[in-house]
């Protein structure tokens, strides 16, 4: 238990760091949250460096949506199903809860 | 954009210098541009000050005065750009803001107006803007031509509550608008039925409205699409959506596509999980900072680019830091199976109170 606990705490900090810190930008996070230049000096647009390097222009735009990309065929990748299972009123349920 | 919602709100004065200024079309565009016209239609007092070259941006705020305006926003962008700052700016004003936007409601890359209609203002109301918090859709506009016109109508409200949502939930049911303008009616069946298919082998209970318009209701351009959101047990929500394209080649456009399109999205929404879906995780981090000074916590799906930019500029502008504790799920306990690791925010307010509303 102890054990989890520092690796909870770490990874933790890993994503304080990452969102706060300003040149720690080798830490990885195991979450979606992909690196970002923390230079905030980029202008209006967040994502203008990563725009100059891909040659699609005036596509900086800033979107609080993100397309994801679908990686799970949902219907028929049972395996992915099994992941999600528990989301649902139809799954199961934790010892403490039920479905009033 | 997140900058000028922030600045507005803390009355600080912003200078934001290069806006790509090593672009191919430097500047400001013509959409920004619009959205600084919307902004000091909503305040009184703002001065803004662009250089000519347009790469250079002074922003002083004036006070939140809201009240009734009409906006014509520019098509470029989808009116949900627009709308997303009125949501964060409409609580705080003098006045109760009823806002006339036309422009277009629905695209690909904006989250769409009934997006933000059933995934937004829920999120608003658990911070305690309640009592006439409406938008209504009158006419429906899609990409790129647009037509629309929708309403918005908000409360001001003196101090926001604060929220704790820590406990994950299941969900419940899901339910949907499935929207066409200047198509054949048939097709908002087709969204239905394909996006259906996958919807209903997890939860029973799904319902999706249609809503096919005609005549001057429709718009200037065709265009359909599906937005679905999923309601947790108290009434928390997940939302994905697909729309058509603005240029017809870089999308699917047999509608059942485009319904897979969306519930697949709506799964992976799910798989991410927390309780604020990733479209308003923005709205629900700046409440929180602003809220009141207690301790607010929520748990959120991994955070978007987009939610982590603004977080970094509510550093900047209150000296709010959140505090991250990451939830992994463990799959082989009972009730575990559910979806990525999450995030808990944490996270004391500002005791932000709305000085310009005015006490009766």
């Amino acid at each position: 238990a102890e054990k989890t606990f520092f690796e909870q705490q770490k990874s933790s900090t890993n994503l304080h760091r990452l969102i706060y810190g300003r040149h720690e930008d080798g830490v990885e996070v195991e979450e979606g949250t992909e690196e970002e230049e923390p230079d905030l000096a980029g202008g209006l647009f967040k994502i203008n460096k990563k725009e100059d390097a891909s040659r699609f222009v005036n596509n900086s735009r800033d979107c609080s949506i993100v397309s994801r990309e679908c990686i799970h065929d949902w219907l028929n990748d049972h395996e992915a199903r099994e992941t999600i299972a528990d989301c649902f009123m139809t799954g199961d349920w934790n010892k403490g809860e039920d479905a009033k | 954009m997140g900058r000028l919602v922030l600045a507005t709100l803390s009355g600080k004065k912003v200078k934001i210098r290069r806006i790509r200024s090593k672009d191919e079309s430097p500047g400001l565009h013509e959409f920004e541009a619009s959205l600084l016209r919307l902004l000091d239609k909503i305040t009184n007092g703002t001065t803004i000050a662009i250089s000519v070259s347009g790469t250079t941006l002074v922003y002083e705020p004036g006070i939140l005065q809201g009240g009734a305006f009409e906006h014509d926003c520019n098509n470029e962008r989808a009116i949900g750009y627009y709308l997303e700052i009125l949501l964060c700016l409409a609580p705080f004003c003098k006045q109760p803001v009823k806002a006339t936007l036309k422009g277009v409601t629905n695209d690909n890359a904006d989250p769409s107006v009934d997006l933000l209609k059933e995934t937004s203002l829920p999120v608003m109301r658990q911070f305690g803007i309640l009592n006439g918090l409406e938008l209504k859709i009158v006419k429906r506009g899609a990409a790129p031509d647009g037509g629309g016109e929708i309403i918005f109508q908000s409360p001001v409200c003196r101090k926001l509550n604060c929220a704790q949502f820590m406990q994950l939930e299941k969900i419940k049911r899901v339910r949907g608008m499935a929207y066409a303008t200047r198509v054949s009616p048939q097709i908002t069946n087709r969204l239905v039925d394909s996006s259906r298919a996958i919807l209903n082998s997890f939860v029973p209970d799904v319902y999706i409205y249609t809503d096919h318009r005609k005549g001057v209701q429709s718009g200037n351009s065709p265009g359909f699409g599906l937005c679905l959101y999923a309601e947790t047990t108290s009434g928390h929500i997940l939302s994905a959506e697909a729309s058509t394209a603005r240029s017809m080649s870089d999308m699917p456009l047999v509608p059942e596509d485009l319904g897979r399109l969306a519930a697949n999205r709506l799964m992976e929404e799910i798989h991410q999980g927390g309780l604020v879906s990733s479209s308003s995780q923005y709205l629900a981090a700046l409440f929180m900072a602003l809220g009141d000074q207690n301790v607010g916590k929520i748990v959120m799906g991994s955070l978007t680019p987009y939610t982590i930019q603004f977080m970094r500029h509510l550093r900047d502008f209150f000296g709010v830091m959140f505090k991250f504790d990451i939830i992994t799920p463990d799959p082989d306990e009972l009730g575990g199976r559910q979806g990525a690791s999450k995030v808990l925010l944490t996270c004391v307010g500002v005791g932000f109170s709305n000085i310009s509303k005015t006490i009766r």
